[in-house]
């Protein structure tokens, strides 16, 4: 009877931190990533672009990032996008199973190893048939803002954003636009943090494209028209940090819910209900991202 | 809005033993005596923290999980530890509207937090679950000292002190804390009965604390009490560095010392597979073949399946010494051979006592366990030396000897057995006893010029009684011993020897004799 033998691998080194793991691990010991994605940027012999998403606690980023890659995987605008590992797929598989339900997703932990993550080798038809590997993370909002506000408390995500290819900011344009300054400040915080942590001189720019994505445009339609007026306005303090410190900016309207509806619940908090999905602008930040990697 | 609903409730899963509580309280009282540099070691002052709120708000500041108060003597790095280490969404191990959770961890600044979580409500913005609130106190390390290193002593504390309540509008400024060290319950018999059920399984898990491994026990059943039995049979001086987290969702960003989780055991083997943590299972417990449990832990597993809870408390008090898996073995052995000091011989309880110096090969056990243990042995080698032969007495004397030169315990300790063996020899041979005795107070003084003539007492006393009783053989042996004993301030009464003499040699008497 013809046997097989697998030989694991003695050590792994982590693709987002490159600590040393124990071959049989399944999260990295130091920065608590998965070490799948080791194996895998291993087997294709190339080092996958990592794209993260960042923006504050309940912005969408879940939802986005659910909706981005199952457009991805249903072949939509010119790309072909192909999951690599069951692993990649359970975001998006929860997004849409919660969204079909009329409920948005849980929240994101805020602990890193259970946290999603994404990897897909996508194709650019448009552009020669590229082939791109792309990792992307699903975080906390929490991490994130926790990180922003001392360093070093996330390690992953400090060393994630020093790996990353390109950035995508998510901004609620719907607070946005009722004056709440929160959203500005808030997009400000990450993009000084990620500013710090590129570290380039103060005379030089940014090379990392960055997509300002105005999320929950179904709250207010008119970031649609124009999204760079939009953030002028209502993002003064954002736009203004773009100009001054990104080579490659960009603004952009997204939405993905259709209509809301709201209830009560027990506690008599208000609670948004997605009644029908209708994902607008979710692939156009992605694209503008890998023509500029 | 201030709930009536306390952050989380770790009260004892049973009743509460009266008896235990005394002995528990005595045990804490030697604690506290050992620990004398502590600034709350004894007495009940009050021991100040720091307040910290955890949970989801919306807020100015944002929305989602963040620090929503904190006292002002928090700094920033205290705030991103205590941030990484509470549970958010989905952090607790049950779902229910009722679960709670607990973590014990050190702060980058040397302070302790001790921090209750629970569920407080329906997660604000309607993504499903509950809101995880989380409480916390920060206090120095020194002062756990007042909980003898107990988290669960310490949340007692807190709850008393009314700082476990739900507030899901906190100022943004708490205020300091004070808890009364004196509020401590014991450990209720639930806690050995969560023992004694997974026995093989919590010796196990014991054995990997005392090697200072970390530890994940999936305990769904009874989280709290098995917990409880793991905290009360750690070494106090291995309590006061361990971390631990009870009922809170296995996260390796908040992995700690002892995790006590209700986790699906599946997903945390695969998720701790490569990683340097033992995951024990008491459901699905083998121990290995080979695996010899240590004498601390049979010492312990002992005491528990005997329902021994206060004397267990009372021994864990006792090991304060910093140390390893085999010091705490050889302060367990200790343990057994002081229960058993009536059937040792001398030479055996001499050989304890060498065993609690820090010499070639010794168990450095720390000076209160060595106080303790060489007081008992002590003890018992005076009341041996009544019943000793003289040749005995002697051969056990010059032993201790050594024990007094070299100090393995308080030399105070040892001059009541040293005394009494002597005592057992001097009638026979007084002026080899007051030469032993002379060079052995000389010899200490040499090796320490600091020694008080108090700490010798006996022996003086004993040079005192020597040479009340003394009667020589002749004039020389007056003039020897007397000379041997001024060395000590200790001086023959004059008349009386040379009235000894005179009648020993009648009619050859001189008109003066000089002693």
């Amino acid at each position: 009877m013809a046997s097989t033998t697998v030989e694991l691998e003695e050590f792994i080194h982590c693709l987002i931190c490159d600590a040393e793991n124990d071959g049989q691990a399944v999260v990295c010991s130091t920065c608590f990533a998965p070490l799948v994605l080791a194996e895998q940027a291993d087997q294709e012999g190339q080092d996958p672009c990592i794209t993260t998403v960042l923006g504050d606690s309940n912005v969408g980023k879940t939802v986005y990032l659910g909706f981005l890659l199952d457009m991805l995987a249903k072949r939509a605008g010119d790309f072909e996008a192909i999951p690599k590992g069951a692993y990649s797929i359970n975001l998006q598989q929860s997004v849409i199973h919660h969204l079909a339900a009329r409920t948005f997703p849980p929240k994101t932990p805020a602990d890193v190893d259970q946290w999603h993550w994404a990897y897909y080798q996508v194709c650019d038809h448009r552009n020669k048939d590229r082939w791109i590997d792309l990792v992307m993370p699903d975080m906390a909002g929490e991490a994130l803002a926790a990180e922003v506000d001392a360093p070093n408390t996330y390690q992953v995500i400090g060393k994630l954003l020093r790996k990353s290819a390109g950035t995508l900011l998510l901004v609620d344009a719907g607070i946005a636009a009722l004056g709440s300054p929160g959203p500005d400040f808030f997009a400000l915080k990450l993009l000084t943090y990620l500013d710090q942590l590129y570290a380039v001189k103060r005379r030089r720019k940014v090379s990392s494209p960055v997509a300002v994505v105005l999320c929950k445009g179904d709250y207010c339609p008119q970031c649609f028209d124009d999204p760079r007026a939009f953030a002028k306005t209502n993002l003064s303090r954002t736009w203004n940090f773009c100009e001054s410190r990104f080579a490659k900016v960009e603004f952009f309207a997204a939405s993905v819910v259709g209509s809301l509806g709201f209830i009560n619940d027990d506690d008599d908090n208000v609670i948004s209900v997605p009644l029908h999905t209708a994902p607008r602008g979710i692939l156009e930040p992605f694209e503008w991202i890998v023509k500029h990697l | 809005m201030t709930q009536s609903k306390r952050a989380a409730d770790f009260s004892p899963r049973g009743s509460q033993d009266d008896h235990d509580a005394g002995a528990r309280d005595s045990a804490r009282t030697e604690v506290r005596g050992s620990q004398s540099s502590a600034p709350n070691a004894v007495g009940t002052t009050p021991v100040q923290c720091d307040q910290v709120i955890y949970t989801s708000l919306r807020s100015g500041a944002g929305q989602g999980y963040r620090i929503a108060a904190a006292s002002p003597g928090l700094t920033p790095a205290e705030k991103a530890d205590i941030t990484r280490r509470s549970p958010s969404h989905d952090g607790l191990c049950e779902a229910s509207a009722d679960a709670d959770g607990l973590a014990y961890y050190p702060l980058s600044s040397g302070r302790w937090c001790l921090a209750q979580s629970c569920a407080a409500g329906i997660e604000h913005t309607g993504r499903g679950g509950h809101r995880v609130f989380t409480r916390a106190i920060i206090l120095a390390a020194e002062d756990r000292a007042a909980f003898d290193f107990d988290p669960i002593t310490m949340l007692m504390a807190m709850n008393e002190a009314g700082l476990s309540d739900v507030e899901l509008d906190p100022p943004a400024e708490l205020p300091t804390g004070l808890l009364q060290p004196g509020s401590a319950l014991s450990a209720p018999s639930e806690v050995a009965d969560c023992w004694n059920q997974s026995a093989p399984a919590m010796a196990d898990a014991l054995d990997v604390l005392l090697n200072g491994k970390q530890l994940v026990l999936i305990a769904g059943d009874d989280p709290v009490n098995a917990m409880w039995s793991l905290i009360a049979s750690l070494p106090i001086s291995l309590r006061a560095s361990t971390s631990v987290s009870c009922n809170l969702k296995f996260s390796m960003g908040r992995c700690l010392s002892l995790n006590i989780v209700a986790d699906d055991a599946t997903r945390l083997r695969r998720l701790l597979r490569g990683q340097p943590i033992t995951c024990i299972d008491p459901n699905d417990h083998q121990p290995a073949a080979d695996h010899h449990a240590g004498a601390w832990t049979e010492m312990v597993g002992q005491r528990w399946a005997q329902g021994q809870i206060s004397d267990l408390i009372h021994l864990t008090a006792q090991a304060s010494a910093e140390g390893s898996a085999a010091d705490f073995d050889a302060i367990a052995e200790l343990f057994v051979e002081l229960e058993t000091l009536d059937q040792r011989s001398a030479a055996e309880l001499v050989e304890m006592l060498r065993r609690l110096g820090p010499g070639d090969g010794g168990c450095a056990v720390g000076p209160k366990l060595a106080t303790h243990v060489g007081s008992r042995v002590a003890e018992r080698l005076s009341e041996q030396a009544s019943s000793m032969s003289s040749d005995e007495a002697w051969k056990t004397g010059t032993e201790l000897a050594d024990a007094y030169l070299q100090a393995w315990v308080a030399r105070s300790l040892l001059a009541a057995p040293l005394v009494a063996c002597l005592e057992k020899v001097v009638a026979s041979r007084p002026t080899d006893v007051t030469q032993f005795v002379v060079g052995l107070l000389e010899s200490a003084v040499a090796v320490n010029p600091g020694i008080l003539v108090s700490l010798d007492a006996p022996l003086q006393n004993l040079l005192r009684r020597i040479a009340s009783s003394f009667t020589p053989t002749d004039l020389a042996d007056a003039r020897a011993m007397s000379k041997l004993l001024r060395r000590w301030h200790v001086f023959l009464p004059h008349h009386e020897v040379a009235g000894h003499l005179a009648d020993r040699f009648s009619g050859r008497r001189s008109k003066r004799t000089r002693i």
